[in-house]
């Protein structure tokens, strides 16, 4: 020892050099400090991206992470101090290091990883902290099983938290100031430290008591009058460093009250530190002398449920430390370490489950040199039977509770995983998503799809002024979804958010995802703003790609029908795609068009195998070939489309007692009571018709179809009552002119069906290009579908006539056809039906998209037809070409 | 990026680089301070080995008539065999007042029977210490050789220490501690004081581990044959001293560097302000002139050309970080720069705050070492007359350059009046 300086003191807490032999690391005490190493990583990164379910605080520092990655900036909205911005400018770096925010599969999971970094580094500090405090072997290396399997820190000590990495900062921190060498640097370095950990999270200060006494117990001799002040010193600037960027954005006061007025030219309001710290100190929690404040209900209901060992162990550990402070001053100093987290969490203040991860290392330790103590004159075999006991004992006390398997098997991310997959695939990325804080970093970062440049959090929503009046200007309207889970509504209603409230008592359902224990809900707000979600795009390019060979559009037993024919024909008029209409109407002329210019219904391995005609896929192609003529100057198509319309009329027509009706097909005459289809009828069609075939009397085709289809929906038909459906199939009896119910194989021909759903679209697309009142008033009559919407959220597929579900599930014509009466009389109902069916219903990628079932070409038609007229997006090229 | 931009970043990382440098000297300041070893490495022997070593003091004078008989006779009074001493008191044959003194002194002692002392006087140019030096060692006759200036008070045990220190370790060369004592006598002498301090307590000792040693002006022991054989002092040099460390470090030398704030040499601030700058101004271009003479190329390792590269120009570093200052305060609170360069462009500020503190904790240091009782006062006009002084010798850094330039490398000498020897007797 140097005897050539002036000051008095050894120090007291590490004994010089002896207990910190550089090379006695390098022995079997490395092989222990990897397998502990080992031990902390199999615990901690097991299963880590998939449980425990994100926090939206890890959202927040995810955002703040992206935002400095990305933007530069300590938020992506208004900093308001609400912590230090340590902890993500460390995990921003980490980002950038790692190739940005995707790398782990999200931004929360690379947080995560960095978390897990930081623990594995924090297992070393925490057993030489443990050995310089006077630890024996064995009981360092438990301390720091505890630290890293209690399950206190398997819960919290995963999650892209704050306080995990303020913890390693802590405890870099304390083991440089137990340097066994009495190196200055390392005050200067701890200091410095310390001063990290503040600006990682604030609550790091509670623990100053015990540095300063460390610091002060560590001076050296040599130190002279450098040692305490030099980690005072470096403590101190580097915690300023907070208070002058405060300061230097003019943000340190609250308005009215700048320090530096030449800064703050705008007196306008403003966020200040000032005001961030005293609202954060004076979050009540309950107060400290109450049994049910926050504290006590944590102890009672989380903490010593999960881990009683740690925390009873830990808190008898301090007092036994405490008892022996007199004798050795490194227990003083271990139990100080151990109950000043104890000042934080019992204060009385507000305090959070996770708050815990700051004690436990430190109980860790005082459990450690306790048992050290205990164990002093006795050590060896009985000292590591105690552990071990203390360990299985608490392991499996632990394992046999569910939040060990919660932890370990479930996977309750996965569900924010696949909402994010789900929405970038179907969405349109400029939609405004209001979100949990845990989406926010991956729907901004384009990843897994585009970036969604549009979503806010909640919180922002409700209470910041930049986004709340500035983004969506008050008005619950602007925002077009929110991505929540379903306790969220209660978090609106205390944070007072009337907004988002608003917003979700007038929003539907899209889509719902729930993976362990997890739900995520996207709810579509009904704000009467285009959806221009792409989806006509989109599912257009979908079934050209997967149903169609040349010009034909297969079914998925191999067949070919008219009517797919004639729906790609309309389809591709209206995408204004020619390419995809000229292959299609190329073929079907080829293959199914007959000498009359109708089409066979059917084709099938080269060859027709039914020759007789549709009336719908007829009128369909008629009415695209003459749209298209229009649209693309085609005389041609005129012309052939003209021919179709005369030999409709020739052929399909029936004239009953002079009225003439449009019948199922040019085969009405071969059957006893002439078939009729009612979702055939398609008055818009035959108005056209009317122009280019004016031999034929088409208004009464449109007359007769509309007494039919109010005469045949009132009637019963055979049944109690009627539901107010219209029905697959009717006959007319050639010689009364009644309408009567016809056999059509086994089912029930009355039944609103697969058919029938259709007749709907039909005489909506009528009032839309016609408004003829007589469309309003059929399509008033949906009560029944409005009711059921009510009822179950969705329309079942197949009803009998009175009503009764036939087959419950929905189908995507039977959703076309509500979607089509409901939107005429009941906007919010059929919105609701578009967000829950059509656009929720979407399965599938950003490059494949489709509606179930996947192989079913007429569930992907009609979601296109059912959406086309949800968006409005059906015009009369006829008369409104371009 | 617009100008303005790019003049915010360039500001920023400047700002960087300059914290960088003053946290360097910082951590070499405080180097003693780091841990035992650096200590011990310095260390002085607690006993003496016999008298072997024969030694030779020079005792260049220049217009000392006021104190050279007091040097003489404490050279005299050192604790060794005298006849193992030779004391040569070298003074320019123009210097009449001062031989005048000397010769009383000579025959004082000639009468007590002393005659280790003899008085060599030179007449050939140039008229500078370094010449003299070379004079007084044409006629050394000791093996080694040291220099000691008209108003040092070295402690009396001092050729104890170097013999000892030669005998049991080999070493050629051994640098002792200076030390300026007056500390309270003008406003910059604390502040000057606490710069020997961390100099010779501190700084030399890194130094002494990476072998690259700018010698101290005086209490510096080398064997004779070692001088003769690199060709003794660059006559024309104005820190002839820093000069001869480094081409001895070059040589392959080793240095000993011996500490102890009991044996260090006693010596006095310059008694005002003037003769501060002009004091100041010389060691700063004697530095300029050795880095430009390039010596210190020839240091084997890069790490040691690095260092003499740093030491040489670190006066002007010094300089431009004091000039650099206002503008510092001023981006903090004037200019509109992004938040993250102001907060670089504080970080000179708060290096020079721990440099201040380091300074105060220093003085108490210093102080208590020396068995002299600061009061709070003191402390605070330190902190008070801190900046002003950094800008004072930024101020001697600059004229030093400018004065380089033009090419005046002539001697502005600095008076001594014995200062430190009333402080010593009160403190």
């Amino acid at each position: 020892m140097a005897t050539d300086t002036i000051q008095g003191a050894d120090p007291i807490i590490v004994s010089p050099r002896r207990e910190d032999k550089l090379s006695s690391i390098f022995g079997w005490e490395l092989g222990l400090l990897v397998g502990l190493i080992l031990i902390g990583f199999a615990a901690h990164a097991f299963n880590m991206f998939n449980a425990p379910s994100f926090k939206e605080d890890e959202g927040i520092y995810a955002a703040q992470s992206w935002s400095m990655l990305r933007q530069g900036t300590l938020s992506p909205y208004t900093y308001t101090y609400d912590h230090a911005p340590g902890g993500w400018i460390l995990s921003s770096i980490w980002m950038a290091l790692t190739g940005g925010p995707a790398t782990f599969g999200g931004a929360i999971l690379s947080g995560r990883m960095l978390v897990l970094l930081v623990h594995l580094a924090s297992i070393p500090l925490v057993y030489r902290i443990g050995r310089k405090l006077g630890c024996e072997v064995w009981m360092a290396a438990l301390a720091t099983l505890i630290f890293s399997l209690s399950p206190l820190s398997l819960t919290y000590q995963r999650l892209f938290m704050l306080d995990n990495l303020m913890v390693f900062w802590l405890l870099l921190s304390i083991n440089l100031l137990l340097d066994g060498w009495g190196r200055l640097s390392r005050h200067v370095l701890s200091g410095l430290t310390f001063g990290i950990a503040f600006l990682t999270k604030e609550t790091a200060i509670f623990l100053l008591p015990a540095m300063l006494y460390i610091a002060f117990g560590q001076r050296w001799r040599h130190q002279g009058r450098f040692a305490v002040g030099a980690w005072v010193m470096t403590a101190f600037m580097t915690i300023s460093w907070y208070p002058l960027f405060a300061a230097l954005k003019g943000e340190l006061l609250p308005a009215g009250q700048a320090l530096f007025a030449v800064v703050s030219n705008d007196p306008g309001p403003h966020v200040s530190l000032f005001e961030a710290v005293k609202w954060q100190a004076t979050r009540s929690g309950g107060g400290l002398f109450s049994l049910d404040n926050m504290f006590w209900q944590l102890v009672r209901g989380e903490w010593l449920r999960l881990d009683p060992i740690l925390l009873i162990g830990g808190v008898a550990a301090c007092g036994i430390n405490l008892m022996r402070a007199k004798q050795d001053r490194r227990a003083l100093a271990t139990a100080l370490l151990g109950l000043l987290p104890f000042v934080y969490l019992a204060r009385g203040g507000i305090v959070f489950d996770f708050y815990f991860v700051l004690a436990i290392p430190l109980l860790a330790l005082n459990i450690g040199s306790a048992l050290s103590w205990i164990f002093s004159r006795s050590r060896g075999p009985l000292a590591a039977a105690v552990a071990l006991i203390l360990l299985i004992g608490s392991g499996l006390l632990w394992t046999g509770s569910g939040d060990a398997m919660a932890l370990l098997a479930e996977r309750p991310t996965e569900a924010n995983r696949e909402a994010v997959r789900w929405i970038k695939a179907n969405i349109p990325s400029k939609s405004r998503i209001v979100a949990r804080d845990d989406f926010w970093a991956d729907l901004r970062e384009p990843f897994r799809g585009p970036a969604f440049p549009n979503t806010h959090s909640h919180w922002k929503v409700g209470a910041d002024p930049d986004v709340r009046d500035a983004v969506f200007h008050g008005d619950w309207r602007r925002i077009d979804y929110l991505l929540i889970t379903p306790d969220m509504p209660e978090a609106f209603e205390a944070s007072g958010n009337e907004l988002v409230m608003t917003a979700l008592e007038n929003a539907h359902l899209v889509k719902r995802w729930k993976t362990g224990g997890n739900t995520v809900e996207l709810w579509k707000v009904t704000n009467d703003r285009p959806l221009d979600a792409g989806i006509l795009e989109k599912a257009h390019k979908h079934i050209s790609e997967h149903f169609e060979k040349d010009g034909a559009f297969f079914e998925k037993d191999g067949s070919v029908t008219s009517e797919a024919q004639s729906y790609a024909l309309l389809r591709s008029v209206w995408m204004d795609d020619r390419e995809t209409f000229d292959r299609a109407w190329d073929w079907t002329r080829e293959n199914l068009q007959r000498d009359d210019a109708l089409l066979s219904w059917k084709w099938q391995n080269g060859r027709i195998t039914d020759e007789a005609s549709a009336t719908d896929a007829d009128t369909d192609t008629a009415l695209a070939l003459l749209m298209a003529g229009q649209q693309w100057e085609e005389d041609e198509l005129v012309d052939e489309g003209t021919r179709m319309v005369s030999s409709i009329f020739e052929h399909e027509v029936a004239v009953v007692n002079g009225t003439p009706y449009i019948t199922a097909g040019d085969w009405w005459e071969t059957v006893d009571d002439a078939p009729i289809n009612p979702s055939y009828f398609s008055p818009y069609a035959y108005r056209i018709f009317a122009e280019v075939d004016p031999d034929n009397d088409w208004g009464a085709v449109i007359d007769s179809g509309y007494s039919l289809l109010f005469e045949v929906t009132e009637s019963v038909l055979g049944h109690d009552n009627s539901a107010g459906l219209p029905p697959d199939w009717i006959g007319i009896e050639p010689s009364t002119g009644k309408f009567v119910p016809i056999e059509m194989g086994e089912k029930d021909a009355t039944d609103y069906g697969y058919d029938a759903a259709r007749t709907w679209w039909r005489v909506a697309m009528d009032y839309s290009w016609s408004e003829d009142g007589r469309a309003a008033s059929y399509l008033e009559q949906s009560g029944f579908l409005a009711d059921e919407v009510e009822r179950k959220g969705f329309v079942s597929s197949v009803y009998s006539h009175d009503g009764e579900v036939v087959e419950r599930g929905p189908s995507m014509v039977g959703t076309a056809g509500a979607i089509a009466a409901l939107g005429f009389h009941d906007r919010p109902k059929a919105e609701r039906l578009f967000s829950a069916q059509v656009l929720g219903g979407l399965q599938g990628t950003t490059s494949e998209m489709f509606w179930t079932p996947r192989a079913d070409l007429y569930a992907q038609e009609w979601g296109w037809f059912a959406s086309a007229i949800y968006e409005d997006r059906l015009p009369n090229l006829w008369t409104d070409h371009d | 990026m617009s100008f303005q931009d790019y003049s915010a970043w360039a500001l920023g990382v400047w700002s960087v680089l300059l914290a960088v440098q003053s946290a360097h000297s910082i951590s070499l300041s405080l180097y003693a301070w780091e841990d035992e070893s650096k200590r011990a490495a310095s260390r002085i022997p607690e006993d003496f080995e016999p008298p072997k070593n024969s030694f030779t003091l020079l005792l260049p004078a220049k217009s000392e008539e006021s104190v050279i008989a007091d040097t003489i006779q404490r050279m005299v009074d050192l604790k060794y065999p005298r006849h193992l001493v030779q004391i040569l008191v070298i003074i320019d044959s123009s210097d009449e007042g001062t031989i005048a003194v000397v010769s009383q002194k000579l025959d004082q002692l000639h009468s007590a029977k002393v005659n280790s002392v003899q008085l060599i006087t030179f007449d050939d140019e140039p008229v500078t210490k370094p010449h003299g030096l070379n004079v007084g060692l044409r006629h050394a006759s000791g093996e080694v050789v040291t220099i000691f200036d008209a108003e040092d008070e070295p402690h009396p045990d001092i050729l104890n220490v170097v013999n000892t220190l030669m005998v049991r370790e080999g070493a050629p060369v051994v640098q002792c501690g200076v030390q300026l004592m007056n500390y309270r006598d003008h406003w910059f002498s604390s502040l000057n004081v606490l710069e020997y301090f961390f100099w010779f307590k501190s700084r030399l000792h890194f130094h002494a581990t990476r072998g690259m040693i700018p010698l101290g002006g005086n209490t510096a022991f080398m064997r004779k044959d070692l001088l003769e054989r690199i060709g003794g002092w660059d006559d024309y040099c104005l820190t002839e001293d820093a000069d001869l460390g480094i081409r001895i470090s070059a040589y392959g030398a080793t240095i000993r560097v011996a500490h102890d704030d009991r044996y260090v040499t006693r010596e006095e601030t310059p008694h005002s302000i003037g003769q501060f700058i002009k004091q100041r101004t010389r060691w700063d271009q004697g530095f300029l002139q050795v880095l430009k003479k390039g010596d210190w190329r020839r240091l084997p390792s890069r790490r040691q050309r690095t260092l003499a590269l740093y030491t040489l120009a670190f006066p002007m570093l010094q300089a431009l970080f004091m000039l650099y200052l206002p503008i510092s305060i001023y981006t903090l609170f004037y200019w509109e720069v992004p938040i993250l360069v102001a907060m670089l462009a504080s970080l000179p500020l708060y290096m020079m705050l721990v440099q201040l503190l380091i300074n105060i904790v220093g003085l108490h240091e210093f102080t208590s070492a020396h068995g002299l009782k600061p009061s709070v006062l003191t402390s605070i006009k330190l902190a008070l007359v801190y900046l002003p002084y950094q800008w004072i010798l930024a101020f001697a850094a600059l004229r030093a350059y400018i004065r380089h330039l033009r090419g005046v490398n002539n001697w502005e000498k600095t008076h001594h009046t014995g200062a430190h020897r009333q402080t010593s007797a009160t403190g």
